[in-house]
This record gives structure tokens, C-alpha cells and sequence, in this order.
């Protein structure tokens, strides 16, 4: 049997993104001159479709299904991102000279968020066969035995980053990939290299730029406020920057957040996404949800993804089959990581990046991938007991 | 790889994940519960209310309100690539060129008003305007001194308001002229000096300002739920007055020809509903367009029927004469000696234009002998002649609904026990007089004997359209109608034999009493004058379909240089206004086969 608490509460937080979508959407309405129902409409079709994707998902074999549905995500995936640049502009969309959908029956699909799942499949499936232990080889050999990821690794970024401009999605991507490689066997040694290259990547990319370096100035603007009170005063003296502005768009996600104080201005009530949050109903869903349901919405919602991401990981820890329990540690990475990083975004912590939070933000491609990425978990449950105790 | 292992490295990993929740959670906790300055949350609008309206009997807005708006933005809140596009749009939508709002937005920092001066058409325009221009991403955040971020857009706000007179100088100087005054916030209104504008400037101010808060969108757009508040605007109430545009304008042009004509200063004319006092038309050749006031106006700005207080001559006789009748003092058959036009009344020597010897006395009136009425006036208390002439309203004021009216003057009772004066007084002299007094005594004949007080305005109309009636003072009989209807046959027989013959008007009742004057300068009397005649229009038609129209007419024209008698001056101008009327189905004559 599928696990059912993973199910439902998926099914949960996908209905919390449809009512999201309709209240937070109020201002974009007017200023565009859409019907109320815009937004809420379609995260509905998208949401009930998700949701009906994952329990017939659910209903299938793993041994027989899982492989080829992961392999079709991750192939067709990519073929459609390469290419996308050459198809007839009735087909894309682009926004800001970026092709980032494919005009389907009148809704557009963003390819990316599909290979992401596939993506994290090719990986489980490739790391189950061709990485055992590490028993003790050293960095270099196992740096050997990475390469040829990190060249696909690579090839992906680049199809991400620079064709689709989404920068986001490759931190996130990357991020996965070296945690999968953390679970596949690989050592801590080998890990924290990894971690610690990209880190070193992240600050060159930084400095390369003053207008980088302007952002994470404006960054500590706002962050300084919550990190210095850990220091003692004597040391938080001497990193405070003495304040560069705020930036506009996290000071106003503050501002929605302390708006909605403990218990929140209630539904439809908040005043900040009255078109101070200008993305409000996508990248600022969790300032929205804090405002108008204040702190214990937000601690609501975010136990139902803690709670959900235990499901996923239960699965994982208690399948067999090394290809299932590596796709389903990416499927919650994935999840993890995209949720974390918006949340620190929108509050301040860290410089913000354009990622969506699953289920919530508004979105279709993002939900149906995310949902697909759950129902092949949820597939993989069906193989699984978890309800006995594991064996010692 | 042993579960034991894998177990491990999963537990790790969730502990971290949820570590970092923590971290969230309590960053999240914390924005929420530590003090912030936040934007305000709120935003109010204030409509002022507006000052109502002056209309005429026939609906027209003779002096209405209009709302002027300004259009204010910050320079610092205008995207630099988006400039152009802001200048061209705001350009074409307000109809100030391009080259002036350029001007105007390298002059200023910050924010800067575009134009003071926007009518509510444009207002609303710009107003689209400024929500498109917030689409097309022409306004960006811009952060002041102390750290703030801003969003500031395309503010359209109530400037003031402007008096308007859309026919430009009709029925002035009776409406007055208002004068603009700043309230508190900068806010231009306008105020009654003289005239309507004046004498119901309580009524026609604004009343109550409106005031709406609400929860605000970004833009500062009110959102208007149950959170919100609106006190509504209450504008002053509007003045329905008693004279038709259609009338009043066709006076005027009478007026404007014959001021050419006779070369006059000032010709003035008042046409008055006989029943009750209602005013139909009060005109002034002598008018102005309260919006541009010239220099060469200010004589023009006084309301001279009621402000000009002028010495009537021969129009006092008929006054004098119905005191007698009313006494019994006289019968209009007794015969009159009139010393052939020179008599001699102590040291004082009284001239008759006409010379007569024997003449009745009701002749007297109506061939305007000076000689024979300062005679019969003789017969009159001192006492008596002094209540009388108050009774008909002398020194009183007439009781019109306007401002700064002259009460005049006329001798006391103790000087009207002189021969002299009595005579005099009864040929008017030594009182003073406006216009609108001697119509309201006039109007005693024309009304079985009942004085009535002259009224403009017939109602207040307030801001849901309801008319409030203006209370009317009652009519109280001070001759009896005998009295009255023998004065009205008298004045008949002036018009159709008399000095008034030129204002003989076929199918109708016309009656009424010329009056010359010589004017008074440095305490002198010099060879200029002022004419008058005052009289009433009936048309014979009674039936409880048609009532009779009756109409009491006075003119006055003040200095005629072309001619100094009143039957050729204020006369023709009467007559001129009668036919009008006739012509326009106020009067309705018989036609020649009715008589």
C-alpha cells in the first residue's frame, strides 16, 4: 500500500497553495484587468490534476514503472530544453529574452521543472550502479570516479543558467547532486571538498561583479538586524554595516511578516500585497501566508513540510533498493532545498533568489513536476513497509 | 553499505533540515513580534465639498462651482528610461506641452507640481493615466536620506474650487462677485462679496468636507471594506432664484440700446409679480463678468436699484395723493387751482412744466401739476404724511434679499409741519428713495392695497435635490382697496392721457406715474436728472385656468444726456419691456376685436 500520510498531506499543502493563490493574488488582478478567478482557476485544474497524478502514480509497480517514467522525465526533459531556443515562437514563451515554456493546450509548461525530477532519477539510478562505498580510496579517485557527472552536471547548468537565465534552479540542482553523492557512499572528505569548492565558486562569482557585491551589501543590510544579536555587543559592534538601505522588495516582505504579527490580519486582510510584494502570489507566498495568517500559519504550514519531508525520508530509509532510496533522499532535497531557500530569502537571511516553494507559489509546471516527483515516491512506498519497526 | 549506516546519515540530515526550520522559524518569530516601523497601513482622501449653485427660474446655472485639481510627482520616482514616455503621455493627456512639463520636472527635486489648474475632466484622465503609467512600470522605488524606500507614483489632488459664470455678466450686479480665500490646507475657496453671492453666502458655502480612510493598496487607492470609513461631502446649498435667464437676458438688451440711445449713465429696471413680490427681472444696463473684474467695472459692482438712493420727483405724487384719498381728505373731482403754472408758497416759488388753471384733482396726477399737489398736500398731518410714507415703505428697507441696501431718507415730522416742506416732499423732493422702494409702494395700487416685500430667491435646493421654500413675510394692507383700485384708475388715465401717454399699450392695463428729478452734487442742485416711471402691466384675462398677470414695472434712468423728460426716457424704455413681455406670453393682450 502507498503511504497515505504522505499522500494527504501533499494533498494538504496543494489546497493551501489554491486558497494562497486566490487571496494573494487580489492586486495583480486589478492592476492587469484579469477576472478574480485568474489565478485561483488554473492553481485549481493544476492542483486537482496533481493530485490525481499522484495517487494513479501510486497505484503502479516500481520495478516496472519507476525506471522508465524517470528516464522519459530526465531525456525528455532535456531534449525539449535543447531545444526550445530553435522552436516557433507559438510554441515558447519568452520572458526576458528567456525561453522558459512550451505552450500546451493553452497553459505553458516549463520543461525545467520536470527534468529537475528526472534529473535527480538519472542520478540514483546512475550513483546505485556505478558508486559502492568509498572504502577509503581518497578525493582524487573518488574525484575520478565523479567526473562524468560533473560533466553532465555542467552540460545541465549551462542549459539552465545561461539558455534559460534561472540561475535558482541550479543552485538548487547543484546542491542535490552533491548531497545524492554524499548518500550514494561517497566520503565526508570527498563531500565537504565538494561543498567547499562550490562555495569558494559562489564568492569568485560574487566578486566578479560590483553589482553582486552591492546586493549582498544590501543583503546584510537587513540580515545584520537578526544575525548580530547572536554575537555579543562587543563584536556585533564592529560587523555592523552602518545601513546601506534596505532592499525594497525584503523590506516590505518584513514589513508583511510583522504586519501579520502572531495570529495574522486574517484572510484576504493584508495590506502588502496590495502591491508592495510585487511577487507576491509566486516568489513571496510565505511573507503573504505570514501576514495574513501570522507566525502560527507559517509554523502550520511549515510542520506540514517537515512532517512531509519525514515521509519521504522513511521511504528512503526503508526501501532496499539502493536506485529508490537514492531517488527518494533527491526528491526530498529537492523539496528541502527549494522551500529553505526561499525561506531564507524572503526573510532576510540570505540574499534572495527567484525559487518558487513547492505547492504554494502559484505555478502549474512547478506543481504537476513536484507532484510527479511525489507520486514516484509515493510508488515506491507501495514496495515498502512502514509500519513495522525496522529491523535492528 | 548497512542500514545501520544509511539510517544514520538520513537522521543527520533531517536533524540539520529541521535545525534550519528552527533558524527560520525564529528569524520568522521574531520580524513578527520584535517593533518595526512599517508604512502606514492606512490612507486617507478628503473631498472637499463645493460651494452651490446661483439658478435661475428656468434652470439655468447662472454661478456654479467647478473643481480645479493639481497634478503632483516625484522626480526621483520616475524611471530615467522612462522619461520621455512620462512627458509625451502626461502631455497628451492634460494638454500641457511637452516642452513646459520638461521645464518644470529639471526645475524641481523631488516632488513637483505639473499644473495647478486641471478641470475634473482632465482630473479623471489623468487619474487613468496614473494607474497605466503604474502598469508600464514608469514609476521605480527611490530611497530619501534617512534609508526609506519609496513608491511614489502620479498624485491627481483637489487644488480648489473656481467660480464660474457661464453667461458671463447676466443678471449683474444682482448676483454679486465672490473673492477666492486659502483655507487650511492650502485649499482654494471662494466667498461671497456683494450680491446672491453675498447675501447667502451662508447657505451657498460648502457645508461639510468629506473624508474617506481605508486600508491602502501601494498606490495609495482606497480599499474600501469594512474597515474603511467615508464621512460624505455635503456641499452648500444651491439658490433657486425667481428670474428666468430667458427674461432677464431680453431686459438687458432693452437696457444696453436705450443707455446708447439716451446716452445715459445708468439705465435700471425691475419687473415684479404684483400678487406676491416675486421678482421676474432686475436689470442693470451697467454689468460686469464677475470672473475678470476690471478696473472701469467698479462703479458697475453695486446693485444701484437698491444701492443708489436717489430723489424720485413726480413719482411721489400718486403716494401723496392716495394718503389724502385714504383720509378722506380729498375727492379726485374737486377742483384745483394752478396759478398758471407759478405759485407762490412763502418765499418759495413752485413751477409747472404744463400750465394749467382750473384742473380736477385727479388731474393733477395725471398732467403731473406740481402746484396743484403741493395744495392738496397741505391738507395732510404732519403726522399722518409721515406714517403715511412710512407705511409705504420709505426709509424702510424694502426688504429684498440682497446685501448693503440704502434705507434713504425723508424730512421729520417736525420739518413736514413746515408748509414748504410738505410741498416739496409731495412732489418728491427732499426724500430719498431706491428703485426697489418706490416699485414696492407702487405695487400697493396694483394689489387691492396690499404692500409686499420684493423677493429673488424662491427656494434652497440641497444635495439630494429637495427644495426647501423660502419663507415669504406677509402682506399687510395699508390703504384699503377702494383706495387702491381708485389710484390704479388714476394712474390708467395718466397712461392714456396723461404724461405716460407713450406707454399705451393696446389690450392691455397699463398705468403708471413719470417722475423727473434734478440731481444733487456738492449739495447743489445742477442741471442733470433722473428719470423715472413707475408703473403696472395687467392683462385683462381672469378665469381660474389663467389668472390675471399683473405686474409692477419701475425704471430708472439716471442721467439721460439726450433728453431730460421721463415720458421720453424712462417711458419708451417701459413700454419696451411691456411689449416684451407681451411678445414672450407673460402678458397676454386682447386682441383689438376683444375690446
Amino acid at each position: 500500500m502507498p503511504d497515505k500520510k504522505l499522500f494527504i498531506l501533499t494533498g494538504a499543502l496543494i489546497t493551501i497553495g489554491i486558497i494562497l493563490s486566490y487571496t494573494l493574488s487580489s492586486y495583480v488582478v486589478l492592476l492587469l484587468g484579469y477576472d478574480d478567478f485568474h489565478f485561483v482557476l488554473r492553481q485549481m485544474i493544476f492542483g486537482v490534476l496533481s493530485i490525481l497524478i499522484m495517487w494513479s502514480l501510486a497505484q503502479l509497480d516500481p520495478d516496472v514503472w519507476l525506471h522508465r517514467l524517470g528516464l522519459l522525465l530526465f531525456f525528455g526533459g532535456m531534449l525539449l530544453m535543447v531545444t526550445m531556443p530553435f522552436m516557433p515562437s507559438y510554441l515558447v514563451s519568452e520572458v526576458g529574452g528567456a525561453k522558459r515554456w512550451i505552450k500546451v493546450l493553452g497553459f505553458s509548461l516549463a520543461p525545467v521543472e520536470f527534468f529537475k525530477v528526472g534529473f535527480v532519477y538519472f542520478l540514483a539510478w546512475s550513483f546505485s550502479r556505478k558508486l559502492g562505498h568509498h572504502g577509503d580510496m581518497g578525493v582524487f579517485a573518488e574525484l575520478k570516479r565523479f567526473l562524468p557527472y560533473a560533466f553532465i552536471f555542467i552540460l545541465v547548468m549551462f542549459l539552465i543558467a545561461f539558455m534559460q537565465n534561472d540561475l535558482g534552479q541550479v543552485v538548487v540542482l547543484g546542491l542535490t547532486l552533491v548531497f545524492m553523492l554524499f548518500f550514494a557512499g561517497s566520503s565526508f572528505k570527498f563531500f565537504f571538498t565538494l561543498l567547499l569548492t562550490a562555495l569558494l565558486f559562489f564568492l569568485f562569482f560574487i566578486m566578479s561583479a560590483p553589482h553582486r557585491i552591492e546586493r549582498i551589501k544590501s543583503w546584510w543590510a537587513s540580515a545584520q538586524g537578526f544575525v548580530l544579536t547572536l554575537f555579543p555587543d562587543s563584536i556585533a559592534e564592529h560587523l555592523r554595516v552602518e545601513v546601506i538601505e534596505e532592499p525594497y522588495q525584503i523590506g516590505h516582505s518584513l514589513n508583511a511578516i510583522h504586519n501579520g504579527g502572531l495570529f495574522g490580519t486574517g484572510l484576504g486582510n493584508g495590506t502588502f500585497k496590495m502591491g508592495f510584494l510585487s511577487e507576491v502570489h509566486t516568489d513571496f507566498i510565505l511573507s503573504g501566508l505570514a501576514e495574513e495568517f501570522g507566525f502560527f500559519g507559517l509554523l502550520l504550514v511549515t510542520l506540514l513540510f517537515i512532517w512531509t519531508l519525514q515521509r519521504i525520508f522513511k521511504v528512503a530509509n526503508r526501501t532496499q533498493v539502493s536506485v529508490y532510496y537514492l531517488f527518494s533522499m533527491g526528491v526530498g532535497l529537492l523539496i528541502a532545498f527549494a522551500f529553505m531557500i526561499n525561506a531564507y530569502g524572503i526573510s532576510g537571511l540570505t540574499p534572495i533568489k527567484g525559487i518558487s516553494v513547492p505547492f504554494l507559489s502559484y505555478g502549474g509546471s512547478a506543481l504537476l513536476a513536484t507532484s510527479v516527483g511525489i507520486g514516484m515516491v509515493l510508488m515506491i512506498s507501495r514496495s515498502v513497509d512502514m509500519i513495522s519497526k525496522p529491523p535492528k | 553499505m548497512t542500514n545501520q549506516n544509511k539510517s544514520k546519515k538520513i537522521f543527520l540530515l533531517f536533524a540539520l533540515l529541521v535545525l534550519g526550520f528552527i533558524i527560520f522559524l525564529s528569524v520568522m518569530l521574531m520580524t513578527a513580534v520584535k517593533q518595526r516601523h512599517i508604512p502606514s497601513l492606512y490612507t486617507s482622501e478628503s473631498i472637499k465639498a463645493k460651494r452651490g449653485s446661483i439658478i435661475s427660474a428656468d434652470g439655468f446655472h447662472i454661478a456654479s462651482t467647478q473643481k480645479l485639481y493639481k497634478a503632483v510627482v516625484n522626480t526621483h520616482s520616475i524611471d530615467p528610461k522612462k522619461r520621455d514616455l512620462f512627458i509625451q503621455l502626461f502631455s497628451i493627456y492634460s494638454g500641457i506641452e511637452a516642452k513646459e512639463i520638461r521645464k518644470r520636472l529639471k526645475a524641481g527635486d523631488g516632488s513637483v507640481v505639473l499644473s495647478y489648474h486641471i478641470g475634473p475632466k482632465s482630473a479623471q484622465y489623468l487619474k487613468t493615466l496614473a494607474f497605466e503609467l503604474r502598469r508600464m512600470g514608469v514609476f521605480i522605488e527611490f530611497t530619501d536620506k534617512s534609508g526609506r524606500s519609496y513608491l511614489h507614483g502620479l498624485s491627481v489632488l483637489e487644488s480648489g474650487e473656481a467660480r464660474e459664470y457661464p453667461y458671463s455678466d447676466l443678471l449683474t450686479p444682482v448676483v454679486g462677485y465672490p473673492r477666492k480665500t486659502d483655507d487650511d490646507d492650502g485649499y482654494t475657496k471662494t466667498t461671497g462679496i456683494k450680491g446672491l453671492e453675498k447675501y447667502y453666502d451662508e447657505e451657498l458655502s460648502a457645508r461639510q468636507n468629506g473624508k474617506q480612510s481605508a486600508p491602502r493598496d501601494v498606490n495609495n487607492y482606497l480599499i474600501l471594506n469594512k474597515k474603511s470609513f467615508t464621512k460624505n461631502a455635503i456641499d452648500g446649498l444651491s439658490v433657486k432664484i425667481s428670474i428666468p435667464v430667458t427674461l432677464q437676458i431680453k431686459v438687458e438688451r432693452i437696457l444696453d440700446q436705450y443707455k446708447a440711445d439716451l446716452r445715459a449713465n445708468e439705465i435700471m429696471a425691475v419687473v415684479m409679480d404684483s400678487r406676491d413680490g416675486k421678482i421676474l427681472s432686475l436689470a442693470s444696463s451697467n454689468r460686469f463678468d464677475p470672473t475678470h473684474i476690471r478696473k472701469r467695472d467698479y462703479p458697475a459692482l453695486n446693485a444701484n436699484a437698491i444701492e443708489y438712493s436717489f430723489e424720485p420727483g413726480s413719482v411721489l405724487k400718486p403716494i401723496i395723493f392716495a394718503l389724502l384719498l385714504e383720509g378722506k381728505l380729498i375727492n379726485p373731482y374737486d377742483l384745483v387751482y394752478a396759478y398758471n403754472g407759478r405759485y407762490k408758497l412763502g418765499r418759495k416759488v413752485i413751477t409747472d412744466e404744463h400750465k394749467f388753471d382750473w384742473l380736477s384733482a385727479e388731474n393733477v396726477i395725471v398732467h403731473s401739476s406740481n402746484i396743484g399737489i403741493a395744495q392738496l398736500a397741505q391738507k395732510l398731518d404732519a403726522v399722518d404724511y409721515h406714517q403715511g410714507l412710512m407705511d409705504f415703505g420709505f426709509t424702510q428697507r424694502s426688504g429684498i434679499d440682497l446685501p448693503y441696501e440704502r434705507s434713504g431718507s425723508m424730512p421729520s415730522i417736525s420739518e413736514l409741519r413746515d408748509e414748504i416742506y410738505k410741498a416739496t416732499s409731495s412732489y418728491g423732493y427732499g426724500i430719498r428713495a431706491n428703485l426697489l422702494q418706490l416699485l414696492k409702494a407702487y405695487n400697493v395700487f396694483n394689489n387691492n392695497g396690499r404692500i409686499q416685500t420684493p423677493y429673488i430667491t424662491t427656494a434652497l435646493i440641497d444635495e439630494f435635490g429637495r427644495e426647501i421654500p423660502v419663507e415669504k413675510s406677509s402682506s399687510v394692507q395699508i390703504i384699503s382697496s377702494a383706495t387702491a383700485r381708485r389710484m390704479q384708475q388714476i394712474l390708467i388715465k395718466t397712461v392714456n392721457k396723461g404724461t405716460g401717454v407713450k406707454a399705451k399699450t393696446p389690450g392691455l392695463q397699463v398705468g403708471g406715474k413719470t417722475g423727473t428729478a434734478h440731481i444733487v452734487e456738492r449739495g447743489r442742485y445742477v442741471n442733470k436728472y433722473n428719470t423715472s416711471f413707475m408703473g403696472f402691466a395687467n392683462d385683462f384675462k381672469g378665469s381660474s385656468k389663467h389668472p390675471q398677470a399683473r405686474y409692477t414695472l419701475g425704471i430708472t434712468v439716471v442721467q439721460p444726456r439726450a433728453n431730460h423728460f421721463a415720458s421720453l426716457t424712462a417711458v419708451p424704455v417701459f413700454k419696451a419691456i411691456v411689449d416684451m413681455m407681451a411678445e414672450e406670453g407673460y402678458l397676454s393682450p386682447l386682441s383689438t376685436g376683444d375690446q
